[in-house]
């Protein structure tokens, strides 16, 4: 496994947050969990997974009981624009022939509410990634992630092409920097960071993917 | 007669999956109004932010959403109404979920793989589409892009979304996006309410209480064309089926995007490629009508089941607070 740099480039603007890399992988190869390790038997419902099941072709290290990727946090371009878009469902639309139901139906709350939500939008060109690990395994996980970020079903984070390319040095953790290292990604409170660190803040959250998993919520440093 | 294709549903023989990819190009046959808001008293057209030679332009677009319900979900709805002979038997639940995707609204955080898979195998369109059940979300693997304006400012854009052979034949002076940029203006009959209907005493006093108030926004004008696409991951070739009907069924009945689509507006002539191209399309969109016919009763039983009302059972007095059975 080598450090490298793996680029999205981006035909759409993309929604909500920056997606970590690690998770990306994970899924798309989930969706194949049976033929790669078909010993793994999947989570059931309301059962957490285990972290580091899914062999995904980037080296973990482990601190503490979480095995963490060495994969950095996404990094864009300064944006475009930042600015947000609307997301809306209104049934204003329906037609009483259809249903047997000829009651009034409220649009103002409960099951059937019309939203029109907003949506944190930024136009960028690329996310960056810095990782170590197997160039020729993550091209082909990745050329099966058509999009990024949220709200892909509607065309937001479309991805033009994924580039994988060697990175000089490992920077998946911890960056040079002028004024010192820098935090790249959230990693447990209880790991060793170097003298200096720049750009990080503790916080309460996931240090692996499922980064959504609240058994696996611990006291972590992330960048900011 | 073509070759058969594998469309089983049948979990003993699971059928061959992969990625599609549909690209589509949209010629406005009529002025296209697909709205964002509005600017005082002016109705402003979707546009969407995009880098261009270094700098920010705001160029007309078509949101993803509106192009998967009107080109995708609604006649694939549709159909499950017609074909399973729903129409005037639906519970207003079942019809959001059909036609809007569905609400979560049952509490608890209970997956069912059974649901999830009776699911797929009576309704693949919509579980493609991506859908809330009653007690858990569905995910889909259909993604729709937006409709990118063919012009100068998406010049870059359009070579990477476009297959090589539509993007090499783009003209070299593509127009600037302001170019597709119209109005519209229409009036209609305002009744002034200031005056009680029954001081109108004739003619004269009800024209007098009648008033023209003028309307109008932005459009994107009639020639204008537009770049957008499927992608369908991991997909069966019923479910490529599903999409081939949809889209024609779309384009048959107008194929509309956009508000005042009963004016006229927003009328879209669409022609496409799919990557790998395939000759089997009108083949699996029959196939796709036979196995809805075929689990046309299965189908019936699902949504009753999945949208059956919670029994409440009432307790005796002094018991406590009521409890509900599945």
């Amino acid at each position: 496994m080598k450090p490298l740099k793996i680029t999205a480039w981006l035909d759409a603007p993309l929604a909500g947050e920056i997606p970590m890399l690690d998770s990306i992988v994970e899924w798309s190869m989930s969706l194949h969990l049976d033929s790669i390790c078909p010993g793994v038997k999947r989570a059931g419902p309301d059962e957490p997974v285990e972290p580091g099941t899914i062999p995904i072709p980037i080296r973990r290290r482990r601190v503490g009981r979480f095995p963490v990727p060495l994969c950095s946090a996404g990094i864009t371009p300064a944006p475009i624009i930042d600015t947000h878009e609307h997301f809306h469902m209104s049934m204003a639309g329906i037609r009483a022939t259809e249903t047997c139901d000829r009651r009034v139906v409220s649009v103002k709350s409960g099951q059937h509410r019309s939203y029109r939500l907003p949506l944190r939008v930024r136009v960028v060109d690329r996310v960056c990634w810095y990782v170590v690990g197997r160039a020729k395994d993550l091209r082909r996980w990745l050329r099966g992630v058509p999009a990024v970020g949220k709200k892909t079903a509607y065309g937001y984070g479309l991805v033009a092409r994924w580039e994988v390319e060697p990175a000089g040095e490992d920077w998946s953790w911890f960056a040079p920097s002028p004024a010192g290292p820098v935090l790249m990604r959230p990693l447990p409170a209880e790991v060793d960071l170097p003298d200096g660190l720049i750009g990080y803040r503790r916080w309460f959250g996931s240090p692996v993917p499922p980064y959504w998993q609240r058994n696996l919520y611990t006291e972590i440093v992330q960048p900011c | 007669m073509g070759k058969r294709i594998a469309t089983t549903l049948d979990a003993s023989d699971p059928p061959k999956r992969r990625t599609y990819k549909i690209t589509c190009v949209s010629k406005t046959l009529s002025p296209l109004s697909h709205m964002s808001g509005t600017a005082g008293n002016e109705q402003v057209i979707m546009r969407e932010p995009i880098c261009y030679s270094g700098g920010l332009r705001y160029v007309p677009a078509i949101t993803g959403n509106a192009i998967r319900h009107r080109a995708i979900r609604a006649p694939l709805a549709q159909h499950i109404v017609e074909t399973w002979d729903l129409d005037g038997q639906l519970t207003i639940a079942q019809l959001q979920f059909l036609f809007h995707g569905g609400t979560l609204f049952r509490k608890g955080g209970r997956i069912s793989l059974a649901e999830q898979d009776a699911l797929y195998r009576l309704m693949p369109a919509i579980q493609m589409l991506g859908c809330s059940l009653p007690g858990q979300i569905v995910p889909g693997n259909l993604y729709v892009h937006r409709g990118t304006l063919v012009c100068r400012e998406n010049r870059e854009r359009l070579a990477r979304l476009l297959p090589p052979e539509l993007a090499s034949g783009l003209p070299e002076d593509l127009r600037p996006a302001t170019d597709f940029i119209g109005s519209y203006q229409y009036t209609r009959n305002v009744h002034d309410m200031s005056v009680p209907t029954v001081q109108a005493k004739d003619a004269e006093d009800q024209d007098a209480r009648a008033d023209m108030m003028i309307f109008g926004g932005q459009t994107v004008i009639t020639g204008a064309m537009f770049a957008h696409g499927f992608q369908l991951v991991n997909a069966t070739t019923i479910e490529v089926g599903a999409i081939w009907y949809a889209l024609n069924q779309w384009q048959a009945n107008g194929g509309t995007i956009g508000g005042m689509a009963s004016k006229g507006h927003g009328r879209l002539e669409t022609s496409l490629a799919i990557d790998p191209p395939v000759d089997w399309l009108d083949q699996a969109a029959d196939e796709y009508q036979a196995h809805i016919l075929a689990v046309a009763s299965d189908g019936r039983a699902f949504l009753d089941a999945a949208f059956a009302e919670p029994i409440k059972r009432k307790g005796k007095k002094g018991e406590g607070q009521d409890d509900e059975a599945a």
